[in-house]
């Protein structure tokens, strides 16, 4: 039976992370859709995690008093194939074993604990968002999969990458770059020439609110935009408005 | 007043000749009028009378003899009429020459100079550059000048110090390049000289490729690429630090030689620049040898199979685009 990943929701705007409270299942019970199974603490107030989907819980990795970052995976539940290919639909396919990470370093499924409470707002663990690979998928059917190459757009070279260290950035900091290397990547003059650049521009020390807004754009730098249209009819409204006045204008007729 | 590549390894010799009374010269038809096939010995035997012998072909016993006359005193200079016969010396080279120092504390202070590199159909045993063979042996140190000064320099440098020297000068380089007058300093040798400062890559080179990468350098310049240029000068000690600093300053690192490719001097620059340099590094460095093949004969084939300024180019349009 297909296991599908609980992950750790984001539950409020501004959320990064949240602490386990309580976990109310355990390996073996059966649960319906969208059943509260984990209380977390977020910084704001107490949250329910729910169930993805019906089934059996297969395994809970989270601990309590655990903090984990949203999009963590928390556990599996054991699901029907109706069920799971619903959600093969939209999470992306992770690499299977053998072919190199575009990224070095990141953790793949075990839940990655953040640090101290606090600090973590500022390391984005992605382990179950789409990363933005040119490589890893797999080629024409039929063929081996693509190996992560060494000249993607996420491609940090060792310069780079030492430099980050030096200046503790990590690939967040990096996607407002605008990169002049093979297929966009971010090369060591990229990086300089930034830095130079903000260096010369003057700093204040932000308030709590421009803060929270810097750390949520930053964030939202690792995600797809999407913009959503809705077509909507006005003719009630527009029948309205001769009757109706208007701010700045006075009623007509 | 101009002089020549050939002219200033020929006035070194003069120099040593006269300064040095351990200084004798030992080839192949370097005495007398004649002066040897590149004439770097001409008019030097009617000079210095008894210092300028003419050997039997037999590369094995010039640097024999030359060695049992160091061990006596003296100081050897040893002609090799074409660097890729001394391969007949190798056991006298790598086993005697260079091993003695370590066994018997007794140096052996020999300089083997070796005309190396090609001209237009020389073919596979008058081209050959062996300074990746020589220098791949502990206790022999290899020069390779690629200027008018270093040939002069270095020459006397070679002789001066108590070390086994391969000197590789090259065959193109002696009529070909000329200077203004001979150096009054001495750039010293087991340093390598940044010959053009740069920024967006590294290109570390030696001998007569170095002027093949100036051209490449002046080419890239009219498109905004500053390419900065190492000359080793001596491959072995190789200069590291020179090397690190500059691929400190470009990130970027392409080395070219003569030379076959494998584990030569391009690949120990790589080899060390990517283990003790490797955060230096925002591209994969690269390397431009000779084909693994033996050096062809015809012209044509010839000027495909040894790096020229098209594929110089080509490569490092590619690390730049990186």
């Amino acid at each position: 039976m297909p296991q599908v990943p609980i992950t750790m929701p984001q539950l409020g705007e501004s959320m990064a992370e949240a602490t386990i409270v309580s976990i109310k299942v355990k390996p073996g019970d059966k649960v319906s859709a969208d059943q509260e199974i984990i209380e977390v603490e977020t910084d704001k107030a107490v949250m329910g995690v729910t169930t993805p989907c019906a089934g059996e819980i297969a395994k809970i990795d989270a601990e309590v008093k655990g903090t984990y970052a949203v999009g963590t995976v928390l556990g599996y539940v054991e699901a029907s194939e109706a069920d799971a290919a619903r959600f093969r639909k939209r999470a992306p396919e992770q690499p299977k074993g053998g072919v190199a990470e575009e990224i070095p370093g990141r953790q793949e499924q075990t839940p990655a604990r953040t640090g101290n409470g606090s600090g973590s707002h500022f390391q984005v663990d992605d382990v179950d968002l789409p990363q933005v690979t040119t490589g890893t998928e797999a080629g024409p059917r039929g063929s081996l999969p693509v190996p992560a190459s060494a000249k993607g757009a996420g491609y940090l070279s060792p310069r780079v990458r030492a430099r980050m260290a030096e200046l503790q950035l990590t690939q967040a900091d990096l996607a407002g770059i605008a990169g002049t290397g093979t297929a966009g990547r971010v090369t060591i003059k990229d990086l300089e020439d930034f830095l130079n650049s903000i260096q010369s521009q003057p700093t204040e020390k932000p308030s709590a609110i421009r803060t929270g807004v810097a750390d949520a754009m930053r964030r939202s730098w690792t995600r797809p935009l999407a913009t959503v249209g809705v077509s909507v009819n006005l003719d009630p409204v527009l029948q309205d408005h001769p009757k109706v006045g208007v701010v700045g204008q006075p009623a007509r007729g | 007043m101009s002089v020549t590549y050939l002219e200033a390894i020929r006035e070194a010799q003069t120099k040593l000749l006269r300064d040095d009374e351990r200084v004798f010269i030992y080839g192949q038809d370097i005495a007398g009028k004649f002066g040897g096939a590149f004439k770097a010995t001409k008019g030097l035997a009617e000079k210095f009378p008894g210092r300028v012998l003419n050997t039997p072909i037999s590369e094995d016993a010039m640097v024999g003899t030359a060695i049992g006359a160091a061990l006596e005193g003296m100081r050897p200079i040893v002609e090799m009429q074409f660097a890729d016969f001394s391969s007949i010396a190798l056991n006298q080279i790598l086993n005697n020459a260079g091993t003695h120092y370590y066994r018997t504390n007794v140096p052996v202070p020999i300089t083997v100079r070796l005309p190396s590199g090609g001209t237009k159909g020389s073919g596979p045993f008058h081209s050959q550059s062996m300074e990746g063979l020589y220098s791949h042996y502990p206790g022999i140190v290899v020069m390779t000048p690629a200027t008018v000064e270093d040939a002069y320099t270095m020459l006397i440098d070679a002789v001066e110090i108590d070390d086994p020297v391969i000197y590789c000068e090259h065959k193109y380089l002696y009529y070909h390049l000329k200077a203004e007058a001979l150096p009054t300093e001495v750039f010293p040798i087991g340093k390598g000289r940044i010959v053009r400062p740069g920024r967006d890559l590294t290109i570390v080179t030696y001998s007569a490729m170095l002027h093949e990468v100036i051209g490449v350098a002046n080419d890239f310049s009219k498109e905004g690429f500053e390419i900065e240029i190492v000359d080793l000068r001596t491959v072995k000690p190789l200069d590291t630090d020179t090397v690190l600093a500059s691929v400190a300053r470009t990130g970027r690192l392409l080395a070219v030689g003569e030379a076959f490719p494998w584990g030569g001097v391009t690949a120990e620059v790589i080899a060390r620049v990517t283990t003790e340099g490797f955060h230096l590094l925002d591209a994969a460095p690269a390397r431009i040898n000779a084909k693994d093949t033996p050096i062809p004969y015809h012209p044509n084939l010839w000027s495909e199979h040894r790096p020229n300024r098209k594929s110089i180019s080509a490569k490092a349009r590619q690390i730049l685009q990186e």
